[in-house]
Order: C-alpha cells, then sequence, then structure tokens
C-alpha cells in the first residue's frame, strides 16, 4: 500500500501539493500532519495517533523545515536516531534555499531536497516527479519479518 | 768629605713614565670624564632633551594605537552584528514571502484549469495577472536575496584570468540560446584581483546584460578589454544594443531601477546593482556611457594582479 506522508503547516502549500500529488495518481493514500510533534507521534503511535499500527510505515516522507512545535530538522534528527524509522525515505520539500539548509538537511540523513518554487505548474511537477519516482521506481527496503 | 748643597732639580711636568697605582689611575679617569662632560654640557643637555621627546611620542603613539585598536574591535563587533541580522532577514525573506505567492500563483491556475467553463474571457484574464505578478514578485525576491548574498560573506580575492573567465561564462550563456547569433570578442590576457564567485557573478551580469539588449540587433556584438586611463586599467563590456539615454544614467546601477519595458526586455533592475557593489566591494568605480539605439559600454575598475602573479580561469578543475 503505498502511503505519502506530508508534514506541512502551511494550509495553502497543503491544499497544493495534496492536489498536485492526486493529480498525478501515484499514491493510494496521502496522510498530512501539520507539525512537528504531529509528525513523531504519527511515526511512533505516540499521543494523539496513540495506537496507530507502527509496522506500517509510508512509503516516503515529505518534509517541510519550517514547522511549529517540532522544527523539520528535529523531526528529521528524531527519524534517523529510531532503528523503526532509520531507512525511511524522507524529502525535505521546502521554500527554503539557504545553503545551509540543505547542508543541515543532508547531513542529517534526508534523502533529496527540493525547493517549492513559486510558480503553479512547476510545483506540480515537481510533486509528480517526486512521487513517481519514490512510489514507483525507486526499490524501498524491505520489510524485516519481527 | 765635603757635601755640596744639593742641586735642586726643576720637578719634571710629565708624570714619570712608570706604572700608575689604581687609585692614581681612577683618579685620573674621574678628572678626564668631568672635563669631558664641562666641555660637552651644553651638547649633552639636548642629546637629553631628545630622548625623553622620543620617549614622550612613543608613549602616544602606543596610546593611539590602543585607542585605534578599541575602536576597530568596536566596529568589527558592529559589522558582524549587521551581517547577522541581514543573514536573519534574508532568510526570512526567502521563507515567509515565498509562501503566500505559491498560494496566490496556485490557486489561480486552479481556477483556470479546473473552472474555466463558468469562467469568462475577462475572469480568466484576471486570474492570468494575479498568477503572473505572483511569479514576479518571486524573482523580485530572487533578486533581493542575490544582492544580499553580495553584500555578506568574505571576500577572498585571488588573480582571476578575465578572459577565460569571460569566455566560460560567454559560452554558458550561448549554449542556452542555440538559436541566437551574438558575436563575442574578449580581449587576452586580463587578469585582476576579485573574489572568484563574485568575479563571475559580475561577468555573468554584464555579459548577459549585452546578450539581452542586443537581443533586436542585426549584427549583435559584444567586446570587452581593457583601457589604460591615466595610469589605471580599466575593464569594459561594450554592446551594439538598444542602449540608453545619459539622462538616466545615475538610475542604471540603483536596485529595481529599469530604463526599459519589461515587456521588450525582461529583467527585475537588480543585476547592475549588483555589479556595482560587487566592484565597490573591491575597492573599484563603476559607471556607464550610452546611446539610444546605438549602444552601451559598462566600465569597471578592479585591483591589479601582481606582476608576478600566476592568475587562475576562476573555476575549480573541472
Amino acid at each position: 500500500m503505498k502511503m505519502i506522508l506530508l508534514i506541512e503547516d502551511n494550509e495553502s502549500d497543503e491544499v497544493l501539493t495534496v492536489r498536485a500529488l492526486e493529480k498525478a495518481k501515484v499514491a493510494n493514500e496521502i496522510a498530512v500532519v501539520r507539525d512537528g510533534e504531529e509528525a513523531l507521534a504519527y511515526l511512533f503511535g505516540t499521543g494523539v495517533h496513540a495506537g496507530r499500527d507502527v509496522t506500517q510505515l509510508p512509503t516516503v516522507v515529505l518534509l517541510d523545515l519550517n514547522l511549529p512545535k517540532i522544527g523539520g530538522l528535529d523531526v528529521l534528527r528524531r527519524i534517523r536516531a529510531d532503528e523503526r524509522t532509520r531507512h525511511l525515505p524522507v524529502v525535505v520539500l521546502t521554500s527554503s534555499g539557504e545553503e545551509k539548509d540543505i547542508v543541515q538537511s543532508y547531513e542529517l540523513g534526508a534523502n533529496a531536497y527540493v525547493r517549492k518554487p513559486v510558480d503553479f505548474n512547476e510545483f506540480a511537477q515537481a510533486a509528480k516527479t517526486l512521487g513517481l519516482f519514490w512510489l514507483l521506481v525507486n526499490e524501498a527496503l524491505p520489510k524485516r519479518s519481527p | 768629605m765635603t757635601t755640596k748643597a744639593p742641586v735642586v732639580l726643576r720637578p719634571s711636568v710629565e708624570p714619570r713614565a712608570r706604572k700608575m697605582t689604581p687609585l692614581e689611575s681612577a683618579t685620573l679617569a674621574l678628572q678626564q670624564s668631568e672635563d669631558f662632560l664641562r666641555a660637552n654640557e651644553e651638547r649633552l643637555r639636548l642629546a637629553l632633551i631628545d630622548i625623553a621627546e622620543s620617549k614622550r611620542r612613543e608613549q602616544e603613539l602606543r596610546e593611539s594605537n590602543a585607542n585605534l585598536e578599541r575602536v576597530v574591535r568596536e566596529r568589527t563587533r558592529q559589522l558582524v552584528l549587521a551581517q547577522r541580522e541581514l543573514e536573519a532577514f534574508a532568510y526570512c525573506v526567502a521563507h515567509d514571502l515565498r509562501a503566500p505567492l505559491r498560494g496566490m500563483n496556485g490557486f489561480s491556475k486552479i481556477l483556470l484549469d479546473e473552472h474555466s467553463a463558468t469562467l469568462d474571457e475577462d475572469a480568466r484574464d484576471c486570474l492570468r495577472r494575479i498568477q503572473g505578478n505572483a511569479v514576479l514578485m518571486g524573482e523580485l525576491i530572487e533578486g533581493l536575496l542575490s544582492l544580499a548574498r553580495v553584500a555578506r560573506g568574505a571576500l577572498e580575492p585571488v588573480a582571476v584570468d578575465l578572459s577565460g573567465l569571460a569566455r566560460a561564462v560567454a559560452a554558458e550563456q550561448a549554449a542556452l540560446e542555440p538559436e541566437r547569433a551574438l558575436q563575442v570578442v574578449i580581449q587576452a590576457g586580463l587578469c585582476a584581483r576579485v573574489d572568484r564567485a563574485l568575479g563571475r557573478l559580475l561577468l555573468e551580469n554584464l555579459l548577459g546584460n549585452a546578450r539581452k539588449f542586443t537581443s533586436k540587433a542585426p549584427h549583435a556584438r559584444v567586446e570587452m578589454g581593457r583601457l589604460d586611463q591615466g595610469g589605471e586599467p580599466v575593464y569594459f563590456v561594450r554592446d551594439n544594443g538598444v542602449g540608453f539615454n545619459m539622462a538616466y544614467a545615475k538610475k542604471l546601477f540603483v536596485p529595481f531601477q529599469r530604463l526599459h519595458a519589461a515587456r521588450e526586455f525582461p529583467g527585475t533592475g537588480v543585476g547592475l546593482a549588483a555589479c556595482s557593489r560587487i566592484v565597490a566591494r573591491h575597492g573599484g568605480r563603476t559607471w556607464a556611457e550610452g546611446k539610444e539605439g546605438e549602444g552601451a559600454v559598462f566600465f569597471f575598475t578592479l585591483p591589479e594582479c601582481p606582476a608576478s602573479a600566476e592568475p587562475s580561469v576562476g573555476e575549480p578543475p573541472a
């Protein structure tokens, strides 16, 4: 089951990204969380998402850096620190083109870094390309038996 | 035996040539010193005054140096603070201003794509304009950010082969527009002491402008070279394009000021402002001359390469 987890706090960006991904028809499900704290709760089945089956991990995570509560880079750090999510593909999808953000993201183990363009055509194209690659082309880490 | 009265010999004036006792030597030396001092009293007095004066000046110099160092430390602290604030500001601009633009552009597009049936031509036109404005604002933000980037960051000037760099930049720009015929002539052997990245940006802007504003010229030509004006090397980039009215020359290097309509020649008006800042950061000057319909020349000065320098083309080896 191909699932995308979108971690995005900006409402407009959320609507546009989801729309672009739906248009691309690459995923069965798109889950959206709106801050860093909820993102971690979702991935590890705690807090508001207590009881979620954590063996069901997203196929790819789209992570914005500017998040309330726990910031994007910290979320990335925690994802990479936990054995269960260490190899989870994370694509940083953000407004920032600042070098230090790009460097930090790669340092913390992001798989890719994509800048959100202002032009929606380009944005939709980027979302489609990302979706196609990570959900259809990329070979995910095989699920280990528990 | 009859004793005669002894002959009194005149006592000799010179000291007898026998070895002096230590006491006699010391007394003599002392006497000679005293005589010397008396004879040279005035000269000694003046020498002492000179030494005192020297020492006083030395002390003053030490104090003023210490003062200067304090001033420099304080100014450096303020400069670093200002640079950090600029970075934070630029970062904020990048993130926070772009997001709403994306929203404006995106939702207009969705209306155009998915609701065109319910929209008349006027409505569609309005939406296209909203989209266009959002994209334009995005470009203005990019321009502002790149201008800010020129202002911050440490400068690392090295000897750069400007001819080689200009040829590389011109080739890259030509590759993006294969259908255009533009003659590019670059004088060989141009060398200047300039920061690699900023030097490249400078040439990209000047050559890019020349390329852009000659797009309507029948035999478009760009030339780069060096003149010697009053013993100082002055670099120039000349084109035979649309030129500009000298009456507005002062506006050329002001950010976002344009002398041509965007629909004729695209751009945000940041390129020349960036050039002017880059050159100024290296201690040089920029100025321009133009004639409407005939072309323009942009002049700039940069620190010279030392005679012995091996200039690099400014690019890391492939």
